[in-house]
């Protein structure tokens, strides 16, 4: 009898074993999974027709800071996208939009390298078509291109900048566009302590903050819309705010329904912890924010199909609140330019 | 492995091994019952395997997560649920039925042919056919999210081929006079872009 059962115990601790470590290696895969899906890349990408170099990224820095681009010499782009706060400006309707209708508060420009499409309402499709707009914006730096250029060209210094950026003194639209646009490419998110959580120190984030991701991943569904290193699918949703801005609805026909009153997914690296947050900086804190979403927004045809209510303890919501907390990577350092004569 | 058989075999192990254990012959009852005992220890140790094998196919990430949902908008899914009176339709299926749920069909031109894409989460596959005029395209949703494709004539013009929950199919017909480069974009994520140059 011992000589027959002996053979049948080994038999059965090997599967015993054999099941241990396949659950075990479930769980962990799935972990790692996950995990991946919000690794941080390794370079900057630009597009090829207007490849990022250091001397464009440089003229680019240059005009960015430079009042001089607006007709008045009061703004420059950094003044609505300030290091300062976060390279947006912290106001919930941007300076000098207070008599615009329907205004909506300024996006951030960090890590904007990776946008396919750029604005609340995605009407333009690359940073260098953007760089445009606000300079030519009446009610922000209100002043024509044409005049830009001819002011421009007076300058020396500039001369020397754009020569050493594309090979001649040539001052023109689309040079001004590039060079802003590289600079621009430039800033990305510092590494922040999920990052390092992501790719193994555990003791990057605390648990609480871990039990947010879980539910951020999970039960609240955040990564639905928040998704890949960036915190965004770079598309559009309505998330049913109480707003008469219809949003990327403006900028499509009427019976693309689902994108009424949709607005594109901002990020979630580097939240300006008291916002203001959403198109309209309607909402002033992230309890706010998450209230919104577990009670599924106003129903309508457009509303967001990702868009579905549950509910959390008010632990699970600090604790979420303590997992976006962990996404931001502190202020880029900046060396402001000398601004050229 | 079928999750809902794996428990049946599990079950039925269960039952033969309460049955036989009510047997009055003892030796016959020990010898069975070490048999049983064995097959019982056998099955428990690879349920949890089997189990675990089955999670790993229905997915960690997001993406398969909520592929599961989107095999409800099937057709014959929703027919299936209809019939056993079980079926709660989506929001999605209420605005956006699916073509083949409303069984619209439109025939194609003498001459012309038939030709499939497929759209995934931020691309249209690339495709092998030489699309010709009066060709009809059908474009499939294999994403697990919903898109709406529109297509840019070379003149400017913009024809929409309308709201694509996962799994519809969407379907568009080269103009009888087309000719040179089409575009295909969605509203919804402007990353999608495909060009396709239609040639007399």
């Amino acid at each position: 009898m011992e000589k027959r059962t002996r053979p049948v115990y080994v038999f059965l601790g090997l599967l015993l074993t054999l099941s241990m470590l396949t659950v075990t290696g479930v769980s962990r895969a799935a972990d790692t999974v996950s995990k991946d899906a919000f690794r941080r890349p390794v370079g900057i990408l630009s597009p090829s027709n207007n490849p990022l170099t250091m001397e464009k990224a440089t003229l680019g820095k240059t005009l960015f800071f430079d009042t001089r681009l607006s007709r008045d010499g009061k703004m420059s782009c950094a003044t609505c996208h300030s290091p300062d706060h976060r390279w947006s400006d912290g106001r919930i309707i941007p300076l000098g939009s207070e008599n615009v209708p329907n205004a909506r508060r300024t996006p951030t420009v960090l890590n904007s390298a990776w946008l396919t499409s750029l604005m609340w309402d995605g009407r333009v499709g690359s940073l260098e078509a953007q760089a445009v707009l606000p300079i030519t914006t009446p009610h922000e730096m209100n002043f024509d291109i044409a005049a830009l250029i001819e002011r421009l060209q007076t300058i020396k210094g500039y001369r020397q900048l754009f020569s050493q950026a594309f090979g001649d003194e040539a001052i023109n639209q689309k040079r001004v566009t590039q060079a802003l646009a590289s600079f621009q490419r430039t800033l990305v998110s510092n590494a922040a302590p999920f990052d390092r959580w992501i790719v193994g120190d555990e003791n990057a984030i605390n648990e609480s903050a871990k039990r947010g991701f879980a539910l951020f991943s999970g039960k609240a569904n955040c990564v639905a819309c928040h998704k890949s290193w960036r915190f965004t699918d770079d598309s559009f949703h309505d998330i049913g705010l109480r707003t008469e801005d219809i949003g990327r609805g403006a900028k499509v026909p009427p019976q693309v329904t689902l994108m009424q009153y949709a607005f594109k997914t901002p990020s979630l690296r580097d939240l300006p912890i008291n916002g203001p947050y959403m198109h309209d900086g309607s909402m002033l804190n992230l309890e706010e924010v998450i209230k919104h979403y577990e009670k599924g927004g106003i129903e309508r045809k457009s509303r967001s199909l990702e868009m579905k209510r549950f509910e959390l303890t008010d632990a699970e919501r600090l604790s979420l609140i303590e997992f976006v907390k962990t996404l931001d990577g502190g202020h880029l350092k900046v060396d402001y330019p000398t601004m050229p004569e | 492995m079928n999750i809902e058989k794996l428990k049946d075999v599990a079950m039925k192990s269960m039952t033969v091994w309460s049955a036989q254990a009510l047997n009055t012959n003892s030796d016959v009852a020990a010898r069975r019952g070490n048999r049983l005992w064995l097959q019982f220890w056998m099955m428990t140790l690879m349920a949890p395997m089997m189990l675990s094998i089955s999670t790993i196919a229905f997915s960690a990430s997001e993406h398969e997560a909520t592929s599961h949902e989107a095999a409800e908008h099937n057709p014959s899914n929703q027919n299936k649920h209809k019939a056993e009176g079980t079926h709660k339709p989506e929001a999605s299926e209420k605005i956006y039925p699916s073509r083949a749920a409303q069984d619209v069909e439109i025939p194609l031109s003498p001459g012309a042919t038939l030709h499939k894409m497929t759209l995934s989460h931020h691309e249209l596959e690339p495709w092998s056919f030489v699309p010709k005029r009066k060709d009809r395209i059908e474009i499939k949703n294999l994403s697990n999210i919903t898109h709406a494709l529109y297509v840019t004539y070379p003149d400017g013009k913009v024809v929409n081929l309308e709201i694509q929950i996962p799994g519809d199919v969407v379907s568009w017909t080269v103009p009888d006079d087309a000719e040179g480069e089409y575009i295909f974009s969605c509203w919804i994520h402007p990353v999608i872009r495909a060009n396709m140059t239609i040639e007399e």
